[in-house]
């Protein structure tokens, strides 16, 4: 079993995906500080306090999906940290919480940070006990205190912290209040409480069960002769709550004692009419409720401000759907207009296409005699003249807008109101409302999304919305060319949205009938809405921008090079061939063939292509074109990922489907378009 | 035979059921219906608690001294095991199975009949059987649920209890407990008449949270146990008995406050959340 552990842990360090600002450090020896708390509490803001480092912090509960590990120095020694993702309960649910829970159970923390919100601290709480049952060195912090107190909410903290017998620190994280007064708290902790695991009897039994609950734990603790990390009482409550991980640990260390308290298990779980990991929930809320009894003080009048006024309107569908129109639209002025159309006409015309692509001829021209060289660096296909030309006027101001965008969204917590708002509908295509949040990322890069399918509960939806990302969802370097490319006809951008729009819940339909499967449930924390601060929304979309960079200018100068090299082989030539009776069969001239073996590398790169010849299409074909390149095959990051994520069957699959699936839709359009004479 | 055995909780401690001798003699004379202690600690009289547009006299609800009963408990039980065999789809009920005197008083009222060398229900002796099973259900639901029995005393109890549960005094019951659809073990509890009316009235005392209207609310009164995944679900919100929760909105998605934080759910989440209502 520990090996087990440790080989997952360190598979988990080698697949890191690097592309939503995690952070993976080595930490091996150092004094560990974990920290750990419901969803959306403010994890990844402590993590970033303490390390310096900079992992994506959000307002919707998931945006960590994976475990960061980090470094950062505490009264001048240094120290490993550890943010996880949210989880609610000491038993996980998820494959990620797993992973966290483990290393709870496997690597001797010196300390355990419970982030909780302090508002909702009799939720909360019940965690915190698990934690001090299990004979953890844990600190508990009440943060998002500002909120709490515009409620109304007073928490007497130093009663709490004698209640406990824990360090209690309340913080708010994100306005960096009491972020010092936690790092001399945790200084403190760490040097002096070195062993604190296990120390401290008679805190355990914070938290009286049933009578009968009691007497298996005793029994079982009896049986218990291995070495834990956390208690035996603990390793016992889980194993009454089946929790597969401890099972197996257990099994390990007992050998033929497991057995033994295997049947204890049994008959205690008979013996009542409830599944006991709902009575022990049940019984430690109210622990936590008796604690907090003379602890909190709650205002009897509910604060409704602003902020809740507009959440209520998000969310009714008569003021919630103009809403998202409305933020629809602002998006598309801001990524649309001034990303797609000012900047990149800005970029490309006066910067590239006057300025530097003509300069770089020139010198060529004049300092390199060999044709071969020139065709490498410059003219129509070089790495200046078009790699670096397409990253950085065409997809660098959309991306960067869109980034921008995306993050005030995001930290405003209205995701979690689309999802509320969009479930009916999902449910309709075999997902809920929660795969409203990768799906709405995928918009900003749908490798990203692919990352954070991982958050949704069965095998079915993550296949599902994997193969949606993947046809229909256009990232947003390839939507900002197409509204480019549509610039000045709102017709034809109203008819493509309509028909990927229309594709999207065609396949969706088709596909959750394909693949039957237990009705999925929607559950979602909606927080409140919060006003982003500049500096996160500044620093994230600096993140993602620089991620995005490093992924795709290799890329593009990678694809330059093979252009290159096929040119010079003739490779290009045959490959253009092979690709024109299906560009012929779209209705489209020849040259967009081009566009679509760029399209292979990148879809943003395919539409780049397109872009470049959109004065030389009729509005057919600009459409066909779109609609075509926005279903077509994934990019290679993207298929790799799926590939990781979902195996080779599903990622080989979803491929061999959507490529003359795209061909198919893009040429129906054309021969309707055509025999209707439609001419736009 | 009259006896009303029933495992009443009366100390305070949480779980003091266990120590209670079984079988406690309630007084004889004008007896005040059943007594239950809910949850939250106090006693309730669910006749009382009845709407008051709804007269008790109603069915002849008659609960002074002894109870009035139409079949045997012995003829009951095979009613109720009758239903069972045809639930469950194992066929017919074997002869050998069944006590000689209770038979003989089912056939003389017609409510069953030998086939071959087993026993049917006849066409009046299925709702007669239905309503043995619901009170037998409702019985295990209200252990269960508002007295927090254990499992291995539920059916022997509710076996004792649903005798005492006549006339009206399962119709109280049901309303008290929201018109639950099914046993604590899953099995479907047959409708009565009370939750065919009661599904258009708003008065009662514990309600499904979909079925509340936004703004109503209260605390929460016990979680319905049919699938494992959605009951983690709600234990991950923290939606248990005994915490404070209002509906906020029941449309696009259900919305709920529940402490400080709003959370969205979907149709069948919501429904298996009960809510005991504030009375205004």
């Amino acid at each position: 079993m520990h090996n087990a552990i440790v080989t997952r842990k360190k598979n988990q360090e080698m697949s890191r995906p690097s592309c939503h600002g995690g952070s993976q450090e080595d930490t091996d020896g150092l004094p560990l500080l974990v920290i750990v708390g419901s969803p959306n509490v403010g994890k990844s803001v402590l993590f970033n306090a303490l390390t310096g480092a900079y992992v994506t912090v959000s307002n919707y509960p998931g945006t960590t999906v994976e475990v960061s590990r980090g470094k950062g120095r505490l009264a001048s020694s240094q120290i490993g940290v550890i943010d996880t993702p949210g989880m609610y309960r000491l038993i996980p649910l998820t494959e990620e919480e797993r992973v966290a829970r483990d290393i709870l159970l496997e690597e001797r923390p010196a300390a355990i940070l419970h982030v909780t919100d302090a508002k909702n601290l009799e939720r909360m709480l019940p965690m915190t006990l698990q934690l001090i049952e299990a004979g953890l060195p844990v600190i508990l912090v009440a943060n998002l205190m500002d909120e709490a107190e515009r409620m109304g909410v007073q928490i007497d903290l130093p009663a709490l912290e004698r209640v406990l017998g824990i360090p209690v620190v309340g913080t708010a994280l994100a306005l960096g209040r009491g972020t010092s007064q936690l790092k001399d708290v945790l200084a403190t902790f760490v040097n002096h409480c070195p062993n604190c695991t296990l120390s401290s009897p008679g805190k355990e039994a914070l938290v009286q069960y049933h009578p009968g609950i009691e007497e298996a734990l005793k029994e079982i603790e009896t049986l218990l002769f291995g070495a834990y990390q956390i208690t035996k009482r603990t390793i016992g409550l889980l194993l009454l709550q089946d929790d597969p991980g401890v099972a197996v640990l257990v099994r390990g260390q007992e050998g033929a004692r497991f057995d033994d308290i295997q049947s204890i298990v049994k008959s205690t779980q008979e013996y009542f009419s409830q599944p006991l990991a709902y009575l022990i929930a049940h019984q430690q809320r109210e622990a936590a409720r008796r604690i907090l009894k003379s602890v909190l003080a709650l205002s009897e009048k509910r604060y409704h401000g602003f902020a809740e006024r507009l959440s209520d309107a998000t969310m009714s569908p008569l003021t919630g759907i103009p809403l998202l129109l409305l933020a629809l639209y602002m998006l598309y002025l801001f990524v649309g207009v001034l990303g797609a159309q000012t900047l990149v006409n800005f970029l490309e015309n006066s910067v590239f296409g006057s300025t530097i692509n003509p300069w770089i001829n020139r010198f060529l021209e004049a300092y390199i005699p060999w044709k071969v060289l020139r065709d490498l660096i410059g003219g129509e296909y070089g790495v200046l003249t078009l790699g670096v030309r397409y990253a950085v006027a065409l997809i660098l101001p959309i991306v960067g807008t869109f980034f921008l965008a995306f993050s005030i969204v995001e930290d405003s917590g209205y995701l979690p109101r689309l999802a509320m708002l969009i479930d009916r509908v999902f449910k309709k295509i075999g997902l809920n409302g929660r795969a409203v949040i990768p799906m709405v990322l995928g918009f900003g890069c749908d490798t990203m999304a692919t990352i954070v399918t991982r958050t949704l509960e069965t095998r079915r939806e993550r296949i599902l919305s994997t193969l949606l990302l993947s046809l229909a969802i256009p990232c947003s370097a390839q939507l900002g060319v197409m509204i480019a490319m549509l610039a000045g006809r709102p017709d034809l951008l109203a008819i493509w949205a309509l028909i990927v729009t229309g594709v999207f819940l065609l396949v969706g339909l088709l596909a959750a009938q394909l693949m039957p499967g237990e009705r999925p449930t929607f559950y979602m924390e909606l927080p409140p809405l919060r006003l982003p601060t500049l500096t996160n929304v500044l620093v994230k979309t600096y993140t993602r921008m620089e991620w995005y960079f490093r992924e795709v200018f290799p890329m593009f100068i990678i694809a330059s090079v093979v252009i290159w090299l096929g040119r010079l082989t003739g490779a290009f030539d045959l490959a253009l061939n092979a690709l024109l009776p299906l560009v012929g069969w779209l209705g489209l001239p020849e040259q967009a063939s081009v566009a679509f073996l760029f399209g292979f590398f990148r879809r943003d790169y395919g539409a780049a292509g397109l872009y470049d010849l959109r004065t030389a299409m009729s509005g057919v074909q600009i459409l066909v074109a779109t609609v075509t390149m926005t279903l077509f095959v994934p990019c290679v990051a993207q298929f790799s990922v799926t590939w990781k994520e979902r195996g080779w069957k599903t990622a080989l699959a979803i491929v061999a489907f959507i490529f003359p699936f795209a061909f198919l839709v893009g040429g129906l359009l054309n021969w309707l378009l055509i025999s209707l004479r439609v001419n736009l | 035979m009259r006896v009303l055995r029933l495992r009443v909780r009366s100390h305070p401690s949480r779980y003091g059921l266990r120590q209670l001798p079984l079988g406690q003699r309630l007084p004889s004379g004008p007896l005040p219906a059943l007594w239950l202690r809910d949850a939250a600690g106090s006693w309730i009289d669910p006749l009382a608690a009845r709407p008051e547009n709804k007269p008790v006299k109603e069915r002849n609800v008659e609960l002074q001294g002894a109870i009035e009963m139409k079949i045997s408990e012995g003829a009951q039980e095979i009613l109720e095991r009758l239903w069972m065999v045809e639930e469950d789809g194992r066929g017919e009920l074997a002869l050998a199975d069944l006590e000689l005197e209770s038979i003989n008083e089912l056939v003389q009222s017609g409510m069953i009949l030998q086939n071959g060398s087993f026993w049917k229900l006849t066409k009046p002796g299925v709702p007669e059987a239905a309503l043995a099973i619901r009170r037998h259900r409702l019985g295990e639901r209200l252990l269960a649920d508002v007295l927090k029995a254990e499992d291995v005393l539920l059916d022997e109890q509710a076996c004792r209890l649903e005798h005492v549960l006549f006339d009206g005094l399962d119709e109280s019951i049901c309303t008290l407990l929201g018109h639950p659809q099914f046993c604590p073990h899953g099995k479907p509890i047959p409708p009565g008449e009370c939750c065919r009316q009661m599904r258009a009235t708003v008065s009662r005392l514990i309600s499904s949270l979909s079925e509340l209207k936004p703004g109503q609310g209260g605390e929460v009164a016990y979680i319905q146990m049919g699938d494992s995944g959605r009951l983690q679900k709600l234990m991950a919100m923290g939606v248990l008995p005994g915490g404070k929760i209002t509906l906020v909105r029941s449309s696009p998605s259900f919305v709920f406050e529940c402490g400080y934080s709003q959370f969205a759910v979907d149709e069948q989440i919501a429904g298996d959340i009960f809510v005991r209502l504030k009375l205004a």
